[in-house]
């Protein structure tokens, strides 16, 4: 045990004081907010439809055309051009398509559009949008509704939600929450990766390297394993404490900025009343979310407790393999568990009270993801939460011990890679 | 007393031996040398006296106890293959091993330094492994495994690969230590250093013992084998003589392979001197390399037959 705790500290301090380390710490943010903003933006991008024209021919009376065109000018514009000319440009690509308005168009609320196909659901939602937006308010014009009619049909009906609970009664936060506890099991996902990849390669550099055969001359198999996985994940929980500084010190410094300069009470208010007609997602992800000790310590638990099962087999299997080749074979058994829940977390997202969601997030292998996410969406009955607890704890300890089978006989092992079967003898055999 | 002891060890792969039912003593203050050919399961051996792995059968008492992990940090070890950390520096190497072995940091740090100076090494301690020539961490590696003043050295083909004049430092060194009281196990198949270096040694070959005891001793055992004459006159007596062959015979020298030992020797001296002038006989033992090829081709007709 003293040893694995040298051998942790010499992991932590050997890793921590590396340009590398903090390197990572400081684009990861970076790089996790264009994953973030990645979707949001590009679909923004998607929606000014930058090449797509439309050629608008008008046949009503009632001169649709240039209000279609002054909704969206990047888009339409109205046609001069006789329907032959118009049909040929498209052809010629030099043209998305053309949209026809029929004489009676207004009255009968339809409308033709003329594409070579394709373009995606993108173009067709942005036509249909503007035309349904034009004509609707064209109709309840040509029916006598005023302004203050018009702005109240167009006004989107608000929904408080408010949850209630035992104790008090409170603002619910369902859906902030889902969205954050999303980003935390994607976050966990992540690091599961990146940390036991970080274990998995240092336990074959050392074998390479042979100093694993110095280390062993000095402590026990079984110690030398722990101290790395123990020493990885400090590195990994003190990275994201720096990261947890660095968001608090730079969310007071951006909010004190747009305080100045928009005299708005605080940032979340600020943002979201600026970006209140972009997109309803975009506004709870601005908004500061009101975490209690509970989400974090649970945070803090799955990560850890995925951390050790995952990185000890890693471990593990890096002592059983030779290569980089030999770990990519004998890894997918391990990591096919981890990207599993991945595939269901949009299930468990939007049900995740239904009982498939509650058994399969009580798997442990699935729970680092799934009970977090659950945690997050829902009010877990607390037999659960206590069940997945024991589960984890009890299958760490499982995967610590076998993995420590396979170090201990894997590392002083070179050659050939070893078959699944032989694998399953040293856990048998030890 | 000896101060380490193995008793019917045996190792196991699969259904492969990697030593078997092996029993020797090493004496304490005891240059020890572990021969044998490629493969013959040396290493293995040394891993097993070092605790590195558990042997399947059999026993080993180490200064009298049954060898346990907390024995480790008594025990000293340079791999066959050397393996330092290379993207660290020489004292954070050295530091850390040293730490593992029970030294304090502070300690650690003191005595890396005094050995860096003490193997020709002095203003190395900042240097990166990576940076560092083959011979250059070789000795580093050494120093890893003496740093904790060990009372066990176990070395693995520590001299392959060095150069004449590191090899010297660390013959040196190896002679100090030893004179301090520490026991030295080594394996090695290069005869040359075990005639001039080691007290006693075993010989295995596929996993088993096939001789043992001290240096002298075995040469005792092999006997005379060679006797060298330089002689004037008429030779041709020895043609008459039976259980020899002439194995060379070039401006009045002859050398003859016996096979009867000193007194057959001896009766050919006799007879020389009566059949012209000896200006020179000499009886020569075995060396090393040649009992070491006849016990390993002997024990394996030996295996093949059986």
């Amino acid at each position: 045990m003293n040893t694995s705790w040298l051998i942790a500290r010499h992991e932590f301090l050997s890793r921590v004081r590396t340009k590398g380390f903090i390197i990572s710490t400081l684009l990861a943010p970076v790089g996790l907010l264009v994953v973030l903003a990645l979707p949001i933006l590009v679909s923004e991008l998607a929606q000014t439809q930058g090449t797509h024209r439309i050629a608008v021919v008008d046949q009503s009376p009632h001169a649709i055309a240039p209000i279609l065109v002054a909704k969206d000018s990047s888009l339409f514009f109205p046609a001069n051009e006789p329907i032959a000319t118009l049909r040929a440009r498209v052809l010629a690509d030099s043209l998305t398509g053309y949209l026809l308005i029929p004489p009676d168009g207004l009255e009968r609320d339809s409308v033709v559009l003329f594409t070579r196909g394709g373009g995606g659901l993108g173009l067709h939602e942005t036509v249909s949008d503007a035309v349904r937006a034009v004509f609707r308010r064209e109709r309840l014009l040509a029916h006598g509704a005023d302004t203050t009619l018009l702005r109240l049909a167009e006004q989107k009906t608000k929904i408080e939600r408010i949850k209630i609970t035992r104790e008090r009664t409170e603002r619910d936060q369902t859906a902030l929450l889902t969205i954050v506890g999303y980003g935390m099991s994607i976050i966990v996902y992540v690091l599961l990766f990146i940390y036991g990849g970080i274990v998995m390669r240092s336990v074959l550099e050392e074998k390479t390297n042979r100093i694993v055969e110095i280390l062993a001359s000095s402590a026990r198999p079984f110690d030398i394993m722990l101290g790395k996985v123990l020493g990885v994940g400090a590195v990994g929980l003190f990275q994201m404490l720096l990261w947890i500084v660095l968001g608090i010190g730079v969310s007071i410094a951006v909010g004190t900025t747009l305080v100045s300069l928009s005299g708005a009470p605080t940032q979340a208010g600020a943002l979201a009343h600026y970006r209140a007609q972009e997109s309803d997602v975009a506004v709870l992800l601005l908004q500061v979310p009101s975490l209690s000790f509970g989400h974090i310590a649970a945070f803090v638990f799955f990560f850890l407790s995925g951390y050790v099962f995952y990185s000890a087999l890693f471990a593990g299997i890096a002592a059983a393999a030779d290569t980089e080749q030999d770990i990519q074979t004998l890894q997918a058994p391990v990591s096919i568990f981890i990207v599993l829940p991945m595939l269901v977390i949009p299930l468990v997202m939007s049900t995740p009270d239904a009982p498939v969601a509650a058994i399969l997030s009580l798997v442990p292998m699935f729970s680092p993801v799934l009970m977090l996410m659950r945690l997050f969406a829902t009010e877990v009955p607390w037999w659960q939460v206590l069940l997945s607890v024991v589960l984890m704890v009890a299958s760490i300890i499982g995967a610590v011990w076998i993995a420590g089978r396979i170090y201990r006989i894997g590392i002083l092992r070179y050659g050939q890679r070893p078959t699944f079967r032989q694998i399953l003898r040293w856990i048998a055999e030890g | 007393m000896a101060f380490i002891e193995l008793q019917h060890v045996s190792k196991r792969y699969g259904a492969f031996y990697a030593n078997r039912d092996i029993s020797f003593a090493v004496e304490q203050g005891r240059l020890f040398g572990v021969l044998g050919p490629n493969g013959a399961g040396k290493t293995t051996l040394l891993r097993i006296i070092t605790r590195i792995l558990l042997p399947d059968e059999g026993s080993i008492l180490f200064d009298g106890e049954p060898l346990a992990q907390y024995h480790q940090c008594r025990i000293g070890y340079v791999p066959e293959e050397r393996g330092l950390y290379k993207n660290l520096t020489v004292l954070d190497n050295l530091r850390y091993f040293g730490q593992l072995k029970g030294l304090s940091s502070t300690e650690a740090t003191r005595r890396a330094l005094w050995w860096l100076q003490r193997m020709d090494a002095h203003g190395w301690e900042k240097k990166k492994i990576r940076e560092l020539s083959k011979g250059m961490s070789q000795k580093i590696q050494f120093i890893v495994s003496v740093l904790h003043d060990p009372p066990l050295l176990v070395l693995d083909e520590p001299f392959s690969g060095l150069d004449p004049l590191n090899a010297e430092v660390f013959l040196d060194v190896l002679a100090e230590l030893r004179a301090k009281g520490t026991t030295i196990l080594f394996s090695t198949h290069v005869m040359e250093q075990v005639e001039q270096l080691c007290d006693d040694i075993v010989l295995i070959n596929r996993g088993r013992i096939v001789e043992s005891g001290s240096l002298r001793q075995i040469k005792a055992r092999y006997g005379i084998r060679r006797l060298e004459l330089a002689f004037d006159g008429d030779d041709s007596f020895l043609e008459k003589l039976d259980g020899i062959s002439i194995a060379e015979r070039r401006n009045g020298s002859i050398s003859i392979e016996l096979s009867g030992g000193i007194e057959q020797a001896q009766r050919i001296i006799a007879c020389a001197l009566e059949h012209g002038t000896l200006r020179r006989a000499e009886c020569i033992e075995p060396t090393l390399r040649e009992i070491f090829i006849e016990t390993v081709r002997r024990t394996e007709s030996q295996e093949v037959s059986s």
